[in-house]
C-alpha cells in the first residue's frame, strides 16, 4: 500500500480539447502548484500539447 | 618617560583584555540568531550546507536522524540559515577512499582513512602538528558582513576575531570581510556510502521502526511527517580565517581623556612604535585563552574574564578606522558539508537517496517520465461522471478514489489513471467503486 500517491506524470500528445480536462485532473492533487502547457506540434489535423505538472516552483523562486 | 611608557603599556593590556572580554550575556537572542544566519548564508552561497558551530568532529559516514518534516526543515533552514545536527545516530566507517582517491598520496582506507593521517600525522601517536598539505584543496569566496554590538558582542559568529576586532576599533558597528584561507575538502561518492547505509539499516530495522511514520489518515491536513537519515558524504574544512573590519563610527567612550583610543595605539601612520604595540596586543590575545590570560587580566585589574579563544588570533594590520586579524585554528574545522537524505518508510526500510541540499532548498524535482495521453475511454467517462462531471465536484468520491488507488500495488495519480495508458486499472476502479 502506497503511503501517498505519486504526483501526476507529464502528459504528451494532449489534444487542444483535452488540455482543460487534463489540467483539472492534475489539480485534483493538492501538491500540484504549477502546470506548464506547451505546444508540441500540429499532426496535420490538430494541435498537440504537452502538459507538465510541478509540485515545486520550476523557476526555483 | 619610561614610567609613562610602562603605564601606557598596562592601559593598553587592560583595555584589550577588558574589552575583548566584554559580557555577551546582554546580547538579544534575535541578534545572535541574525549573526549566525549571516554567517550561514555566506557559506550557503557556496552550495555547501553550513555547520554551526564549527566542529572538527564531523566526517563522511556520520548519520544523523532528522526529525522534522521536509517542509519544516525548509522553514528552519530559511529562518536560521543552518540545520542543527543534533541526533547523531551512528558513525559508519565506509571504505573506498583509496579507490576514490587513486594515486593521491597518503590516502588509504582503514584506521588512517581521511582525515586521521592529516589530523595526526604520526601513526605512533606522538604529538605532531596537523599536516593537511596533502589534503584536497578548496577555496571559498570572501564574505561581507555587517555587525553591531548595540546589544552586546557578536559572539554568535563562529570566529572570535570579529568581536576582538570590534573592540580594537572601539566602534559600535562595522562592516567587514571574512576570508576563509587554507580550506580543504574530502569525501566519498554517495554511491559508495549507500551500500554501508543500507547494510546498517537492515541490521538496525528494529531501531528504525521507531521512526517509521504510518501512512497519513485520508483527509489529514498538512504535509505528511516523515523521518530522514542524513548521511554526510563530503565535508569542507578551514584552518585560517582572515577578518577585516571597517568601523562605521566610533563610540562615545572615545571622549575619555585617560584612555587613548585603542586604534590610535596601533596606527602605523601615527606612531613609530607601532610594531611594539602590535606585538603587545598579539601577546595579550595569545594569552587570552589560558591561565596566563587570566593572570594578566587579574594583574591589570580587569573585572571581566578574557575571551575563551578557540584558535589563536593575531592582529595583522590596523589603521585609524580598520583592523585586520588572522585567526588560526589548532587543526582545520569543518564549516560545511554535503549529505544525502534517506526517508524512513513505514516498514522501517529506507527510501531512495536524495541530495539533502536539493531537498532543503526546495529546488524543483524533475517531473516523472512523460506518459502518452490516451484520451478518455468508456471507463474514464463513467469515472468522470461518478466524480461529478468535468469539474470533478464530488469531493467525497475523489477522496474514495484516492484511497482506493493508494491500496493498489500499481498506484498512480488520478490524472494518470483517467487519461493515461492504464485501461486495466480504470476497469478495476469502475468494478470496485461504481459497479461493485
Amino acid at each position: 500500500m502506497a503511503q501517498e500517491l505519486p504526483p501526476p506524470s507529464p502528459k504528451t500528445n494532449v489534444t487542444r480539447d483535452g488540455v482543460s480536462n487534463e489540467v483539472a485532473l492534475m489539480l485534483l492533487d493538492p501538491r500540484v502548484k504549477w502546470i506548464a502547457v506547451v505546444f508540441e506540434r500540429n499532426d496535420g489535423a490538430a494541435d498537440r500539447f504537452s502538459v507538465t505538472p510541478w509540485t515545486k516552483d520550476p523557476t526555483g523562486n | 618617560m619610561m614610567a609613562a611608557h610602562a603605564v601606557g603599556r598596562w592601559v593598553l593590556i587592560a583595555a584589550v583584555i577588558g574589552l575583548a572580554g566584554c559580557s555577551t550575556t546582554r546580547m538579544s537572542g534575535d541578534q545572535l540568531a541574525r549573526v549566525a544566519k549571516d554567517w550561514a548564508l555566506g557559506i550557503r552561497a557556496s552550495q555547501v550546507i553550513p555547520v554551526y558551530p564549527l566542529t572538527e568532529d564531523l566526517q563522511p559516514g556520520d548519520v544523523f536522524l532528522v526529525e522534522t518534516a521536509l517542509e519544516d526543515q525548509v522553514k528552519v533552514y530559511s529562518e536560521k540559515g543552518f540545520l542543527p545536527l543534533e541526533n547523531l545516530v551512528v558513525r559508519l566507517h565506509p571504505k573506498g577512499y583509496s579507490a576514490f582517491y587513486r594515486g593521491w598520496p597518503g590516502v588509504e582506507d582503514g584506521k588512517l582513512a581521511p582525515p586521521r593521517r592529516w589530523q595526526f600525522p604520526d601513526p605512533k601517536g606522538d604529538e605532531v602538528p596537523a599536516d593537511y598539505s596533502d589534503a584536497p584543496l578548496a577555496a571559498f569566496p570572501t564574505y561581507n558582513f555587517s555587525v553591531s554590538r548595540s546589544g552586546g558582542l557578536s559572539l554568535a559568529i563562529p570566529v572570535q576575531s570579529v568581536p576582538v576586532g570590534l573592540n580594537l576599533l572601539d566602534t559600535a558597528s562595522a562592516n567587514g570581510t571574512i576570508t576563509l584561507k587554507d580550506a580543504y575538502t574530502y569525501g566519498l561518492p554517495a554511491r559508495a556510502i549507500d551500500d554501508y547505509v543500507k547494510r546498517w539499516a537492515n541490521e538496525s530495522r528494529g531501531y528504525l521502526e521507531q521512526y517509521a511514520v504510518p501512512s497519513p489518515e485520508p483527509g489529514a491536513k498538512g504535509p505528511p511527517r516523515s523521518f530522514y537519515l542524513r548521511v554526510i558524504n563530503r565535508v569542507y574544512l578551514v584552518k585560517t580565517v582572515d577578518v577585516s573590519l571597517f568601523a562605521n563610527r566610533a563610540t562615545a567612550a572615545d571622549a575619555s581623556a585617560a584612555v587613548p583610543r585603542q586604534i590610535d595605539l596601533l596606527n602605523i601612520g601615527g606612531d613609530t612604535e607601532a610594531k611594539k604595540r602590535f606585538d603587545e596586543v598579539n601577546k595579550v590575545l595569545a594569552g587570552a585563552s589560558g591561565p596566563k590570560g587570566e593572570a594578566a587580566a587579574a594583574e591589570s585589574g580587569a573585572t571581566a574574564a578574557p575571551i575563551a579563544a578557540g584558535g589563536s588570533v593575531r592582529v595583522a594590520m590596523a589603521t585609524s578606522r580598520s583592523v585586520s586579524l588572522v585567526e588560526s585554528f589548532a587543526r582545520p574545522l569543518v564549516i560545511g558539508y554535503l549529505a544525502t537524505d534517506y526517508r524512513i518508510l513505514p516498514s522501517g526500510e529506507l527510501g531512495p537517496a536524495r541530495a539533502a541540499l536539493t531537498a532543503i532548498e526546495g529546488r524543483p524535482q524533475l517531473p516523472a517520465k512523460p506518459i502518452p495521453y490516451t484520451g478518455c475511454d468508456s471507463n474514464c467517462d463513467r469515472l468522470t461522471a461518478w466524480l461529478g462531471g468535468a469539474g470533478y465536484k464530488e469531493k467525497a468520491n475523489v477522496q474514495r478514489l484516492t484511497e482506493w488507488l493508494m491500496k493498489q500495488p500499481d498506484a498512480v495519480a488520478i490524472a494518470d489513471l483517467m487519461t493515461g495508458p492504464y485501461p486495466d486499472l480504470r476497469s478495476r476502479a469502475v468494478a470496485d467503486l461504481i459497479a461493485p
